[in-house]
């Protein structure tokens, strides 16, 4: 698998009531979906010419939920046509994969239903989830999301949730078997914050299965001399610790923070690891599918590609 | 105002020649060879007129083959025929080409053998020549830059040498280049944040050192909210009286464009403010084509969100 994520939805970030609101392309909430189509158009031509097979989008408040119809705003495209376009992204051959991201810190789209530990939350979970398999004619993953759960990702906000491991856990394993129903494999970020908010290695390994997919953030340099002294990336290194504990994985790079990351996460990949659990790789770009991110995609899918071609292929 | 931007022809301003401690393969180790691309560089001088940038900043470094010193050019550099072709072509395309030349300590490596002979005769006349001879080459421009940041030792730490000079020897040397720079009608130009006017010794060696036809460039690539007193030195370098070209870069923070112009636009007296440049820190090659591309349309937007003037 050689796998790009693409935003449909744009209120992933601050919620409407942030205390440190900053502009649409930090993450500040607002009322218009932040997309354009024709740029969407584009972006998924490109990533077609760069060889990538599948494409992993982000929904969020992208869509109408007709199970919640209440959370599209203005932009949110309606059942009809965005099924246009996931047919139309199928006629040029790419396998799609839904992003729906539960996570606290991500869920602004979510707005009322948001509310982490309540039913109501946990309905509104369950009847997104199930309409979005449904949607995408029961895909092959599903990605929950389900990172940054910590206090300084939330920190602009003005109410912070963070779950008790054991809660998380449970939690998680619902939207998880909700999945099983249908055939779908489950699959999560990880970093290791993440690690930390299932309360460390024992309880993610007792409380998460080998049967839900895996990504470890891959944003930060990692150079070779890093690694031989054990102070690279803790998250890029989990990767390693994650693929002997027998998890299935799509290992994934971006060019967000540094250009230089493809390159050096491919390398630790393909050098470090002995990749047994990997079923594919990700570019996980971060960008908004708007004309002022064009070359930053662009960027990401050159040195994606060129890291892939000469360490993977 | 001066809408720049800095693309690179040499590009040994950072690691030594010789044994490394620390390379980035992708980044700023060694090459006896030009790393350039003339199509990459048509290509994005191109993006750069079609969003509106009036000035190329050029960092010549050891990327043409000079006359004066020939042996310090490397392999492939450009003739300086080409090079003048290419200004030509600049200029005929609406963009001003304003050469740069890194006399820094740190950012020499290009200089070859004459970057260990700081405070040497042999030293100070080779920069005069170099200096000299891109100035005829550039057909007189209105500003030279001359680098001269980051100076010290933190940001020499993995060259196999690290040279700095104590300040006093830093403004007698920086003004031995700025006098070459005015012998020949050129203004000089040199970064200007925090670090760098450390290095000259700090508020008052710099104002006395620096006359403020000298014209500077503060940077800081980050978030305002995380370096405040870096950002707070755009409006202390006004107040100080000089004019400046504040420059942000995407290679540490995306919103570093909007940051920079938001915070000078909003903070900084605008008679100090003669223009704004983007300095994507990136090779002008192929692989960093789409790079260099979004650091033209990020800016741009950028100016956009803050002057809202979409002719930029």
């Amino acid at each position: 698998m050689k796998a790009i994520s693409l935003r449909i939805g744009s209120n992933m970030f601050d919620k409407p009531d942030a205390l440190y609101t900053r502009d649409i392309e930090d993450g500040a909430y607002h009322d218009k979906v932040y997309f354009e189509k024709d740029t969407f158009h584009k972006m998924t031509e490109e990533a077609k010419n760069f060889g990538f097979d599948t494409l992993v989008l982000e929904l969020a408040e992208g869509i109408v939920y007709e199970c919640h119809p209440e959370l599209a705003i203005e932009g949110s495209m309606p059942r009809d046509e965005f099924k246009a376009e996931l047919d139309r992204l199928k006629k040029m051959g790419f396998a799609l994969i839904p992003l729906v991201d539960f996570s606290p810190a991500r869920n602004a789209w979510m707005q009322g239903l948001g509310y982490v530990g309540t039913k109501r939350y946990d309905d509104a979970c369950e009847a997104i989830l199930r309409e979005v398999i449904e949607l995408f004619d029961r895909p092959e993953y599903v990605h929950l999301g389900y990172e940054d759960e910590s206090f300084s990702m939330q920190e602009d906000n003005a109410v912070i949730y963070k779950r008790m491991p054991e809660k998380r856990i449970e939690d998680v394993n619902k939207l998880f078997d909700i999945c099983r129903e249908y055939g779908v494999k489950p699959w999560i970020w990880m970093s290791d914050k993440i690690l930390e908010s299932y309360g460390g290695a024992d309880m993610f390994r007792s409380g998460i299965p080998t049967d839900v997919t895996l990504t470890s953030y891959a944003f930060k340099r990692v150079m070779e001399y890093h690694i031989v002294e054990n102070r690279a990336d803790p998250s890029m290194m989990l990767v390693k610790t994650l693929d002997e504990w027998g998890y299935p994985q799509i290992p994934m790079a971006s060019t967000w923070l540094y250009d230089a990351v493809p390159g050096q996460a491919f390398s630790f990949y393909t050098r470090h690891c002995k990749g047994e659990h990997f079923k594919g790789f990700l570019s996980h770009p971060c960008i908004f599918s708007v004309e002022r991110k064009y070359y930053w995609l662009m960027n990401e899918m050159y040195k994606y590609t060129k890291a892939y071609n000469e360490y993977v292929k | 105002m001066i809408k720049a931007m800095l693309l690179h022809l040499g590009t040994n301003m950072w690691e030594q020649e010789g044994k490394q401690i620390a390379t980035d393969p992708e980044g700023s180790c060694f090459s006896d060879t030009l790393r350039f691309d003339l199509p990459v560089f048509h290509k994005v001088t191109e993006g750069m007129v079609q969003n509106g940038f009036n000035t190329v900043l050029i960092d010549v470094a050891d990327g043409i083959l000079y006359d004066s010193h020939p042996e310090i050019s490397v392999k492939g550099a450009m003739t300086k025929q080409a090079l003048k072709e290419e200004l030509a072509r600049l200029r005929k395309m609406g963009l001003t080409p304003i050469p740069k030349l890194n006399f820094s300590t740190t950012h020499s490596a290009w200089l070859k053998k004459y970057a260990y002979m700081v405070g040497t005769e042999k030293y100070y006349d080779v920069c005069r020549d170099l200096i000299e001879e891109v100035i005829d080459l550039f057909d007189t421009p209105e500003l030279f830059h001359l680098g001269l940041e980051e100076e010290d030792y933190a940001s020499q730490k993995n060259q196999p040498i690290a040279i700095v000079r104590a300040p006093y020897k830093k403004c007698e040397d920086a003004n031995y280049l700025f006098d070459i720079c005015r012998g020949k009608g050129v203004r000089p130009w040199i970064w200007a944040d925090i670090n760098t006017v450390n290095g000259f010794g700090g508020e008052a060696a710099f104002k006395s050192a620096v006359a403020t036809d000298v014209l500077l460039s503060n940077w800081v690539y980050a978030r305002p909210d995380r370096q405040p007193a870096d950002f707070e030195h755009y409006v202390t370098l006004a107040k100080w009286g000089y004019e400046q070209v504040p420059t942000s870069s995407i290679c540490g923070w995306h919103f570093n464009n909007f940051d920079t112009l938001d915070f000078c636009k909003n903070n900084v007296d605008e008679k100090s403010i003669v223009g704004y440049m983007e300095a994507p820190w990136e090779k002008t090659v192929q692989r960093r084509y789409y790079s260099l591309m979004n650091n033209i349309v990020n800016f741009r937007y950028a100016w956009d969100d803050v002057y809202g003037d979409s002719t930029f």
